[in-house]
């Protein structure tokens, strides 16, 4: 197992160096000036050409792309992220406020749609037929199918308008008041999970309807085990390996979406500094924020690849 | 292997909640609080006309904005919309006066009065007496040299760089010494020159610590910012002009204006700054609300790119023709939703300025059009490109009613969408020859630093900063007289005769008038007037019991 991770590690790096040469590149092809960017119009009308051509030099934009990239990426491992051209702070500093908000709200959201949709599918699949099993496939499709951007606001115009029920916007530390905190995060972690809890409902019911109808699980009714224990001890652990795989995938999702519902409910979370980031050619930050992201889809696939094994004792990883 | 796993559940869990929790402590917080023990003086604040209702003391002013502050305490590097942050903190010698648009005159703050000598090239000021920092730091004549030190050493200031010596007169006088004649001197003291604690900023290491912690002498104090949520600042019981109304300011950093609407009608915010133009309308005409429409904010137009003759736009029928192939009543009508806060503009001077002619424009007429395009040989028309700084709103709109009328008189256009940072190339070095750009100019009340700034006859090459790429003969002569002028009188003759050239010369194609709006609870009393978007700072804002 040990030789397997430090495989995949390996592997990781090499991914996420093209990730982020990648990221690099589209970033810089993008029209526009960076320097502009970074010295804002202010600047630009004071600044001699003479003094421009300083500035430039002075943040390395006069060099090659190949040898800009490279450079960022051996500042990178002295702990030297750059700085942001918008907000003129240290990229790091910048991604380590912004990160633990999208974590909390991402870990929030990945817990809720893996416990409630892995729920809804075992009460689908054990009920097939039944009215519970309509109901919870009718709900993980519609979940599927919601655009969450739309969602966000439809909520925000029922809890938070109308009825009057939830904040609409912003961030609280659950440490500076908890009651608030989660107030404020109920809407974001609905529309952040929903997607995949649609997903993690279907699959479950799917993967469950198989394994239920296997030898071992004929067995265990015919000693009269109870359903409870038949289900959630012999049943539910191997219909959960396709679970599992796609959960992982689903934290790139969870990111993904994070952009949108950070943006929705102007949550001061990574996915927001991205976009903001974005828009503003500010690729320092970009990369930033592309390269944690990656680092953790990288890791989460890793440990769900681990799982297997738990889950699953025929798995090797010779 | 179980049990392995579910601690690892459990510690993710228990860590997500840990770094939740750090991402709201990190945060900028002020510096100590002020020690200064002067008592309010019952001074009238000078920014801004006072409330109607009796005014009542307390409470939080929750502003939203969509927009993050990118620099809070320091002023070299003070741009855009980000100043409006600085606003409560940080003060300025003086201020546009509340009729500025009438008498392009100015209200003193940090300066009680000015003169001018010498040609314009001295600049004498009288500051205020009796005014202190937030740190407790006595405002003089030496912490103004010290401020006007910190943007000759960052260079970012046009004005500042053609300094020849700051002398301190005494306590209270300062005087500014220029190569050349400064006219826009003000201008640039008006919006862009504002003052911080030469002691805060030394004492905590300088312009990377002042980035993010401004310390002033303004109504409000810095609290804490944290980037993509809020900025808050507390009231200042010591300020110059008297203790200010509200016990402190948050914005609230929202970026959507759904959001930002819904929250207003939640009442988890009072004001809604910079709003969207259809949300502004649209919450008007709500119970409970009121907006204000901030006039001659940001003139829209279109601008043909003609440094040379490789542009078809070189040729003065060619630019004509496009003004009258335009109907910019049709455009105006459709982008403002019918609200008459929008007006039409056919000229660049407004109503009231000493360059406006009544009457004067050329309007809607598609068979003028065709005849110029004829008269300039093309009329069997030609393919250009639209440039628009965004897709959505009403840049994105305006580009393809633009390009449907332009359709009529046989001219094909494309339409490009331009990133953030590509505008700012365009604005730096011109975009393509022959090409269209849509954009707003950010306007002053000062109609001849407007027109220095905007009809500016660079070296042969590449025009800088400036929206006018056409640079006829005529123009350039007038521009340099405006520039060498040092009397008012022969400033505005120089301004009035420049103008009407610029006009006449159909250097750009003025569009619309388009406000800067902001929308209010109706228990918040605010003095957000016309002018205010340069200098409003919550100073003499207050709310009723809500």
């Amino acid at each position: 197992m040990i030789t397997y991770i430090i495989k995949r590690l390996i592997q990781a790096v090499f991914i996420l160096l093209l990730l982020t040469f990648i990221v690099y590149g589209v970033m810089r092809f993008v029209p526009g000036d960076p320097l502009l960017m970074y010295l804002g119009a202010t600047d630009i009308q004071a600044l001699s050409p003479e003094a421009l051509d300083q500035a430039r030099q002075e943040l390395g934009l006069d060099q090659g792309i190949l040898v800009q990239y490279f450079k960022w990426l051996g500042n990178v491992f002295q702990g030297d992220w750059g700085k942001s051209f918008h907000f003129k702070a240290d990229v790091l500093l910048l991604i380590s406020q912004r990160m633990p908000v999208t974590i909390y709200l991402g870990v929030l959201a990945f817990f809720f749609s893996s416990t409630i949709g892995i729920s809804l599918g075992i009460i689908a699949a054990v009920r097939r037929g039944k009215w519970a099993d309509t109901v919870a496939t009718l709900a993980a499709n519609t979940a599927i199918t919601i655009p969450i951007f739309w969602l966000g606001i439809i909520m925000i115009l029922i809890f938070g308008v109308s009825l009057g029920w939830l904040p609409i916007a912003g961030f609280t530390s659950p440490f500076d008041d908890f009651w608030l905190s989660t107030k404020k995060l109920i809407m974001p972690v609905i529309c952040l999970m929903i997607g995949s809890m649609g997903s993690n409902a279907r699959l479950t019911r799917t993967s469950m309807l198989e394994v239920i109808r296997q030898d071992y699980i004929r067995t265990a009714w015919s000693k009269g085990l109870k359903e409870r224990v038949i289900i959630l001890k012999h049943a539910l652990k191997n219909s959960l390996i396709p679970v599992i795989t796609v959960m992982g995938l689903q934290v790139r999702f969870i990111f993904g979406g994070a952009v949108l519902i950070e943006q929705v409910f102007a949550i001061p979370g990574m996915g927001r500094l991205l976009v903001d980031a974005t828009f503003g050619k500010d690729y320092m930050v970009v990369q930033g924020c592309v390269l944690v992201i990656g680092i953790i889809v990288v890791l989460t696939n890793l440990i769900v690849d681990i799982s297997y094994g738990w889950l699953d004792p025929r798995v090797r990883y010779d | 292997m179980k049990r392995f796993m579910t601690a690892l559940v459990i510690a993710i869990m228990l860590i997500s909640i840990i770094l939740g929790s750090c991402g709201e402590s990190a945060t900028t917080t002020a510096t100590t609080p002020p020690t200064t023990t002067t008592p309010p003086t019952t001074t009238t604040a000078a920014t801004t006309t006072p409330p109607t209702a009796e005014p009542r003391y307390g409470g939080t002013l929750r502003i939203i904005t969509p927009m993050d502050p990118t620099v809070l305490g320091y002023p070299p590097q003070s741009a855009g919309r980000a100043t409006y942050f600085q606003y409560c903190v940080l003060e300025r010698l003086a201020i546009y006066a509340p009729d500025v648009w009438e008498s392009q005159d100015y209200q003193g703050i940090l300066a009680t009065s000015w003169e001018d000598t010498n040609d314009m090239k001295t600049w004498t000021f009288h500051l205020r007496e009796g005014v202190k920092f937030h740190d407790g730091t006595p405002w003089n004549a030496e912490a103004a040299k010290w401020n006007a030190d910190l943007f000759i050493a960052a260079g970012t200031s046009a004005t500042f760089n053609d300094v020849e010596s700051i002398d301190v007169l005494d306590e209270y006088t300062i005087q500014y010494n220029f190569n050349n004649p400064k006219g826009t001197f003000m201008v640039e003291i008006a919006t862009g020159i504002y003052y911080i604690s030469p002691t805060a900023y030394e004492a905590n290491g300088g312009k990377d610590w002042a980035m993010q912690h401004p310390v002033g002498t303004g109504p409000f104090k810095f609290v804490e910012a944290v980037l993509g949520s809020h900025v808050k600042f507390e009231r200042f019981d010591d300020y110059w002009a008297g203790k200010p109304y509200l016990e402190a300011v948050e914005y609230l950093i929202i970026p959507d204006a759904t959001v930002s609407k819904a929250m207003m009608e939640a009442g988890e915010a009072d004001v809604y700054v910079y709003s969207e133009f259809k949300e502004t309308l649209e919450m008007d005409a709500m119970d409970g609300f009121y907006a204000r429409y901030c006039k001659h904010h940001t003139p829209e137009g279109i601008w043909p790119s003609a440094k040379d003759e490789t542009s078809v736009f070189y040729d003065k029928k060619v630019r004509e023709a496009i003004e009258y192939a335009i109907d910019r009543e049709a455009i105006v009508a459709a982008i403002s939703l019918g609200s008459p806060e929008v007006e039409v503009m056919y000229q660049a001077p407004i109503p009231g300025d000493p360059a406006y002619r009544e009457g004067w424009g050329r309007k809607y007429d598609v068979a003028t059009a065709r005849q110029l395009l004829a008269d300039a040989g093309l009329e069997a028309g030609f393919e250009t490109t639209i440039y628009v700084r965004s897709i959505t709103g009403r840049w994105g709109d305006m580009a393809v009613m633009v390009q449907s009328m332009l359709a009529e008189v046989n001219i094909t256009a494309s339409i490009e969408f331009i990133s953030p940072g590509q505008y700012m190339t365009f604005l730096l070095n011109g975009w393509p020859e022959g090409t269209l750009f849509i954009s707003g100019i950010p306007n002053e009340p000062i109609s001849t630093f407007v027109a220095i700034r905007d009809y500016r006859c660079s070296a042969p090459g590449i025009p800088k900063w400036n929206y006018s790429t056409v640079t006829t003969p005529e123009m350039c002569a007038l521009h340099a007289a405006l520039e060498a002028s040092t009397t008012q009188e022969t400033i505005r003759a120089a301004y009035i005769a420049l103008s009407h050239q610029a006009m006449d010369d159909a250097v750009g194609i003025y569009m619309m008038d388009w406000p800067d709006t902001a929308v209010f609870a109706d228990y918040v009393h605010s003095d957000w007037i016309s002018y205010s978007t340069k200098v409003w700072n919550a100073n003499l804002c207050w709310m009723e019991e809500h």
